[in-house]
């Protein structure tokens, strides 16, 4: 049968790609610690599931020249209290990267911020999360309106004048253009600072960041419009903002905790959505990785091996993560590659091979349709994902049912798509399968729903 | 004015910009002190003693400390607003850690490119603030003192702006003072002895003394002395380590102590022989032998080193350790409470050979009533600050040293006034193996050698373990406080782990209470003798005598011992990441404690008579129950009026404001945390932490306290408080440890006692006598405890003298027990949390209900105590707790809170504060058949209760578990509303916001100000 032999297929290239003989390099991220920062292993955790390889090196460790940053695709500032932030949150460590020079092997005398520089310019990506946010402001890395690499903005004490821990819903800027927020329009995670109030040296400061959508992320009500009203606005931020990117969206920094949030439980009301049957198992924290290593993969250069690093390989928990398998990111022409090919078998394993890297670079909502259907969460019914079914990719197959499920998201809705699809599905379904179509709508907001719509079609079947 | 070679750089707001902390203390100025000082401006001050020219001090000024979007910057000049008439400048005394000093420093290293001297202080930060209002010195010196630091710590100018501002730069010694003197023991009378124990701050009672004398006067010793170039006469530097060795804090000698026990009340008398070995030790033994019977061997580590162990699963462990920090506290809150968690952080980073990571800290505070207007005694502070000084503390400490603070809980009791109870705990993760050695033993052989990590050495501290070991009074040394410093703690701590990982270290210990003397006397007895060089301790400033060198209890160190072949590696190490190793001595084996300073003798002990030369204590204890009784309330109560008032009474009310200030969820792995739901407020029963993010295992921590119910009976006080903790964590689906072979399901019980003074004076302490005898029934219960639900205790503490003294009066602490529990959760997925889901699921209270409203907030509501004090039944409590076990294994609960204050009433009410709409109603008209009076029902604290409840498809298999222990008492309802009926009547009818009102504006948030200065109008001026 035509299914069995695609499985026998499936396998033969995701172990080619376990042994590392696919020439694709996996996401590399750096994620610097040491002098007070203090969430070092939750970015890496975040990283590492959403398929990236996370490396936490001591600053010094940079500093000295032991590690470059150069060997990675994305540079990390997680949060903590970097020197205590007894000058200022993030002063006394922005302070290290724009003055102390780091001795290099050619004698050549420079700054880790000169490093950063060329690292952005080089196309590369910068994160920082809280503390590590206050950093990149200290630094001028962000907003960077003039290019100066100049504080332009800063971050002082929340008009409360307190430290706080509490959850708050976040919108996303729709023109923010940083790969970061690809996708996402509301976000819920915590925040945890005493010092998180965007203040701003005059009016025009505002109207440049907000002309050029720099101000990604706001604090907002439960109508989800943005407010200054605490504690939904826990700082008294100016433009009830909460995250800030520079103009080329590679730099992006923003108080709150996404990696705070990688699993539906970190949720203060993970009881209650559970009991609703509203969990999908991984927090929402989770996509903003997810987005970036999704757009690093799909058009990153290969980069090489990286020094090694201080703190890795340990038998303890929170040193060793499941990693995805290494596997086919990137292939970014195998589509056009597999357009143009005569030949049957290449075509074949092109198409395998884009299976595998869809498996990567899956949407939000085939990502969240994911979460709810895999280990047999729905009726203890079996799905695989991005299967390859003839000369089709379907999204999710239950082999059991010869059930084939298909998340519509944009592309499927231009022009010429919908007839394709129309012609696709009726092919399938003379090949004996059953074919449900949701919309990427429906998947976001009704995925309690949907996994009932998809038990019922399974029993129908069975009894039918 | 200051020498010249000094310069001054002070920060002030732009104009447009909000002084939130100028603002603040204006208003507190007016709330808390009655005065009025007009707007505030508050400015940043540093002083550098550094050599810079002038150009390089502005630049240093404006690159690294201005923020050019906030500060002006003013050089070698105060500058003010010009209606300012009076000013307050806050210093440090010299000595006093100052990290924003220390940060200044490494920044100006940075921004210089050069290698400074970062370790000694040569920039010093203050406060300076301006007050529009002239004020006499008197009113601005109260203002320093009360709001702005405290007299043990800061140094404080004050005057009137026209008069000039007086500046204060600390100046610590510069001079090495090596004297060492000694003292004359031989011939010295009773009274002298004494005397000689009281002024040296020994705390040592006469027979210690005495003791002490017989040593030396021994011929042998004598000869030793004189071959080994010690005079005769004891040394200062070996009176002050035998007197922190033997203290009460590092010896227990009460809870080691005889005791002739009597019940005044049957005449029966008994001997017990030590508490600690009775009822601690030998319950535990107990305990593990029914574990390993059983298959359980994750019992790894008890009551030795500085945490107890037990087994997660095959790669690591789960170490932990509960402490208190009641004395520092109470003379200085913030510095008492952060060094309390430091410190305590330091125990299972230090266990074993050490580098356990930590996962999460809790905090138990007991304080007085803040709102009191009580006048105060001598050298007392307000309740108020207290526990904002505390509360500040531990933000810091946790916060900065990126441990989630996940539980605790705030007890208040005017009794606490005196000397507040500080309880500090940390659980952290250890790999089974380091380096391939079992990473829980710790092994040191002669010649290794004795490494110093972390901080200096200053005089902070000195005598921290003698002055916990006595009663508080007003003359409490300045000396006794130390300043924790969190980021020089979190770079040693980091440290540690790496080098613990590449098999560097042998073993760690901490230095926390008796400094050196205590962490290298204990590490000694492990291959029997140490050899300490003092001259090679780095100090944070000079003039130090060797004595104070050894006994200072300076933060943020750690004792290694360490191979010498590792050494070169280990201080590369050190170098890299920046913390201070210094090769101190060397371990022995001769039976012996030397220290020396350069040639000079300082000290010579012997390691035996050190450790186990401290004379026995013999005690009495007289037992007879208080005569109380139940009282007549008035008739026609209403009960909704009475619940509304509970839930905003100051020991039940909503603590978010504490809560929210620390960070309870750094490292992302908090799954229970204090507060939960859509609204964020309804209160969780215990804490539930995974261990990492590739396993859903985790541990579940609660804490158990009833001071109140001591009042009545220590013992059920005792058992309690025990119950408490195990309850809590069987709600939130903890299953109770040993019932199936092998399950691997570790429990680890943290006992801490703090009692006051115990030992009968039939002058300075009449009632002593009871007091110890509530004490031994306390140890009966929890012998009682454990062994009924087979709990281990692995580590506790016990703190003897909990009094303060002042003005001829004294305070002292109700005898108080916490139980802080852990257990493991297989999958934290799986835990149930308190709040109602959704409506239509039904409403059940497990457990059995009595009339036991003795010491119960309901009572207090009234001030009544009554008599019917709650008791545990043991055998029925562990018969539910497994039942809710299996509940829990079939996924029968939707949520879970247990019944403690405040009883049934509050527990609904509490379980309806997740969402809005959701509500209950409730009919306890058939409940046991109208027994008990309705009070009792509502507000009874009967123990091991639970309202749990049950999605309406689960009701079949939820019913067959429990049969008649579940009592179906109403449902969940979408209304918002609570209603209770009984006997056919609304007996209780409310909104469920209303009720979340009453709790969340409670005593607690309202003087931490929730909602007052949180306008945000005036950030928004600048745009």
């Amino acid at each position: 049968m035509e299914v069995q032999i695609t499985e026998g297929a499936a396998r033969k290239v995701q172990s080619a790609a376990q042994t590392g003989t696919a020439a694709l390099a996996p996401v590399r991220a750096l994620v610097l610690t040491g002098f007070g920062i203090n969430c070092e292993e939750e970015m890496a955790a975040a990283y590492r599931l959403a398929g990236a390889e996370a490396t936490i090196v001591h600053l010094n460790q940079v500093l000295h020249g032991e590690v470059s940053i150069h060997d990675f695709d994305v540079l990390n500032f997680p949060g903590g209290f970097s020197f205590g932030d007894d000058l200022g949150s993030g002063v006394v460590l922005a302070n290290k990267l724009r003055y102390r020079q780091i001795g290099t092997a050619s004698g050549e005398r420079r700054t880790l911020l000169s490093d950063i520089k060329e690292f952005v310019a080089a196309g590369k990506f910068v994160l920082g999360i809280c503390n590590g946010f206050q950093v990149l402001v200290k630094l001028g890395l962000l907003p960077n309106l003039g290019g100066g690499f100049q504080p332009e903005v800063t971050l002082t004490h929340n008009a409360s004048g307190r430290y706080e821990n509490r959850w708050v819903r976040l919108q996303i800027n729709p023109r923010a253009k940083t790969p970061f927020l690809a996708g996402l329009t509301t976000l819920e995670v915590p925040v945890r600072h005493g010092e998180g109030r965007l203040v701003l040296p005059d009016a025009a400061t505002g109207a440049a960041l907000e002309a050029a959508g720099l101000n990604c992320l706001s604090y907002v009500d439960a109508a989800g419009d943005g407010t200054s009203q605490y504690p939904l606005n826990p700082n008294g931020a100016a433009l009830n903002c909460a995250g800030l990117c520079d103009t080329t969206g590679q730099v992006f920094g923003l108080m709150p905790h996404p990696e705070a949030y990688l699993a539906s439980e970190n949720h203060p009301d993970w009881g209650r959505r559970k009991r609703a049957g509203a969990v999908s198992g991984e927090g929402q924290g989770l996509m903003l990785f997810r987005n970036i290593v999704r757009h690093i993969a799909s058009g990153a250069p290969l980069v090489t091996s990286p020094a090694g690093p201080l703190f890795v390989g340990e038998g303890e928990p929170g040193e060793s993560f499941v990693r995805e398998p290494a596997a086919a990111y990137g292939a970014s022409n195998t589509a056009a590659d597999a357009q143009l090919t005569a030949d049957k078998s290449k075509w074949h394993q092109t198409l395998e091979r884009f299976g595998q890297q869809m498996r990567h670079n899956p949407t939000p909502a085939e990502d969240a349709l994911w979460q709810a259907l895999r280990n047999r969460q729905v009726a203890g019914i079996k799905f695989r994902r991005q299967h390859s079914i003839g000369r089709f990719i379907v999204d999710f197959f239950s082999p059991d049912h010869k059930l084939i499920i298909e998340v519509d998201g944009g592309v499927q809705r231009e022009t010429g798509q919908a007839e394709y699809d129309e012609g696709r599905t009726h092919e399938l379904r003379e090949l004996g399968y059953k074919v449900m179509r949701f919309s990427n709508e429906q998947v976001l907001r009704h995925i309690p729903e949907t996994t009932t719509e998809i038990e019922q079609a399974c029993q129908t079947q069975l009894t039918a | 004015m200051e020498t010249t070679s000094q310069h001054s750089i002070q920060l002030l707001l732009k104009p447009s910009q909000h002084d939130g902390d100028g603002r603040r203390v204006a208003e507190a100025a007016a709330r808390h002190l009655g005065l009025s000082t007009g707007r505030v401006q508050a400015t940043a001050l540093y002083a550098v003693r550094y050599p810079l020219s002038e150009s390089q001090l502005r630049a240093f000024a404006g690159a690294c400390l201005q923020d050019p979007v906030l500060h002006e910057v003013s050089l070698n000049e105060l500058r003010h607003a010009p209606e300012m008439r009076s000013y307050i400048l806050v210093a440090k005394g010299p000595g006093v850690t100052d990290d924003e000093g220390t940060s200044a420093q490494n920044a100006l290293g940075d921004f210089l490119n050069e290698a400074l001297d970062t370790r000694t202080q040569h920039i010093f930060s203050k406060r300076l603030y301006f007050l529009e209002n002239e004020l006499t010195d008197a009113d601005l010196r109260r203002l320093a003192e009360e709001l702005l630091g405290n007299r043990l710590i800061n140094r404080f100018e004050v005057g009137r702006v026209a008069e000039g501002i007086r500046d204060f730069t600390p100046r610590p010694g510069t001079a090495v003072d090596n004297t060492v003197q000694t003292v004359r023991l031989e011939g010295l009378s009773d009274e002298a002895l004494l005397r000689l124990s009281k002024d040296n701050l020994y705390a040592l009672n006469l027979a210690e003394m005495q003791a002490i004398r017989a040593y030396y006067a021994d011929a042998k010793i004598q000869l030793h002395r004189q071959t080994t170039g010690l005079p005769a006469e004891a040394t200062d530097c070996e009176l002050e380590i035998l007197a922190q060795t033997w203290s009460e804090h590092c010896k227990h000698k009460e809870f080691s102590a005889l005791i002739n026990y009597k019940n005044l009340d049957t005449g029966e008398e008994e001997q017990i022989d030590g508490l600690f070995k009775t009822y601690i030790k030998n319950a535990t033994a107990e305990v593990d032998r029914q574990l390993r019977e059983n298959g359980n061997d994750w019992l790894v580590k008890v009551f030795s080193d500085n945490a107890g162990a037990v087994r997660i699963n095959a790669d690591s462990l789960f170490v932990w350790k509960v402490e208190t920090h009641n004395s520092p506290s109470a003379i200085d809150p913030y510095g008492g409470a952060i060094t309390g968690i430091l410190g305590n952080n330091r125990d299972p980073l230090a266990t074993g050979i050490g580098g356990a990571r930590l996962l999460f800290n809790t905090n138990v505070l007991c304080f007085g009533n803040p709102e009191s207007e009580k006048p105060l005694l001598t050298g007392q502070l307000h309740p108020r600050r207290i526990f904002e000084g505390v509360r500040k503390g531990i933000e810091d400490g946790g916060n900065k040293s990126g441990v989630p603070t996940v539980n605790g809980a705030i007890v208040f009791d005017d009794r606490y006034a005196g000397k507040p109870l500080v309880y500090c705990g940390t659980g952290a993760v250890l790999p089974m193996q380091l380096a391939g050695l079992d990473s829980w033993e710790k092994k040191i052989d002669a010649g290794d050698r004795i490494i110093m990590a972390g901080g200096r050495v200053g005089k902070d501290g000195i005598h921290g373990a003698t002055f916990s070991s006595i009663e508080l009074d007003e003359t409490a040394p300045a000396t006794a406080v130390q300043i924790g410093s969190p980021i020089t703690q979190k770079l040693a701590m980091d440290f540690l782990i790496i080098a613990a990982r590449r098999g560097l270290i042998k073993c760690s210990t901490d230095n926390g209470a008796g400094g050196l003397s205590s962490s290298i006397g204990e590490l000694a007895l492990i291959p029997g003798g140490a050899v300490v060089e003092l001259e090679k301790v780095p100090l944070k400033y000079a003039g130090l005598r060797p004595w104070e060198i050894f006994l200072s209890e300076s933060q943020e160190r750690f004792t290694l011992a360490v191979e010498p072949n590792k050494l070169p590696t280990l201080l590369a190490l050190g170098e890299e990441m920046e913390v201070e190793l210094s090769d101190i001595g060397h371990f022995t084996d001769d039976g012996v404690l030397e220290v020396r300073f350069g040639q000079k003798p300082v000290a010579r002990l012997s390691l035996k008579f050190l450790h186990e030369g401290v004379p026995r204590k013999m005690l009495d204890a007289e037992w007879q129950a208080p005569q109380v009784s139940e009282p007549t309330l008035p008739s026609g109560l209403d009960y909704t009026d009475v619940l509304l008032r509970l839930l905003g009474s100051l020991n039940i009310c909503s603590r978010e404001t504490v809560i929210r200030q620390y960070d309870h969820e750094v490292k992302g792995r908090t799954i229970i945390k204090p507060l939960m739901g859509a609204t964020g407020q309804a209160p969780q029963d215990a804490a539930v932490v995974r261990f990492n993010f590739e396993s859903w295992e985790g541990v579940a921590v609660s804490n158990g306290i009833l001071p109140r119910y001591g009042d009545l009976d220590a013992y059920h006080m005792s058992a309690g408080a025990f119950d408490e903790g195990v309850r809590q964590l069987i709600s939130v689906g903890a299953r109770l440890p040993n019932l199936t072979p092998g399950d691997g399901n570790f429990w680890s019980v943290n006992d801490n006692f703090c009692v006051p003074d115990s030992v009968f004076d039939p002058i300075s302490n009449p009632d002593g006598k009871l007091k110890l005898a509530k004490l031994v029934q306390m140890c009966q219960a929890l012998r009682d405890a454990t062994a009924a639900y087979c709990v281990p205790l692995t580590s506790g503490k016990d703190s003897m003298k909990n009094d303060f003294k002042a003005d001829g009066v004294k305070i002292s602490v109700p005898p108080t027990v916490l139980y802080s529990v852990t257990a493991k959760i297989e999958d934290v997925r799986q835990t149930i949390t308190s709040d109602f889901k959704q409506a239509g699921d039904l409403i059940y209270l497990l457990g059995e209900t009595y009339d036991e409203l003795g010491g119960s907030e309901f009572y207090q509501l009234f001030g009544e105590l009554g008599a019917n004090v709650p008791q545990v039944r043991f055998a029925a409590a562990k018969e539910l707790y497994i039942l809710v076990g299996e509940a829990n294994e079939q996924g029968c609960l939707q949520s879970s809170h247990d019944l403690s204050d405040g009883g049934l009433a509050v527990a609904v009410a509490e379980s309806c504060f997740g969402q809005d709409k959701l509500g209950a109603d409730l009919d306890l008209g058939g409940f046991l058949q109208g027994e008990l009076p309705l009070p009792a029902l509502l507000f009874s604290e009967s123990h091991s209760r639970f309202v749990v409840t049950v999605a309406p498809e689960d009701v079949w298999a939820f019913e067959s578990i429990f049969e008649e222990r579940a009592t179906r008492i109403g449902v969940v309802t979408d209304r918002g509303e609570l209603r209770v009926r009984h006997a056919g009547q609304d007996v209780i009818s409310v909104v469920t916001t209303a009720l979340r009102d009453a709790w969340t504006h409670g005593p607690v948030n309202r003087l931490l100000a929730v909602g007052s200065d949180l306008s945000v109008e005036t950030h928004r001026t600048d745009l």
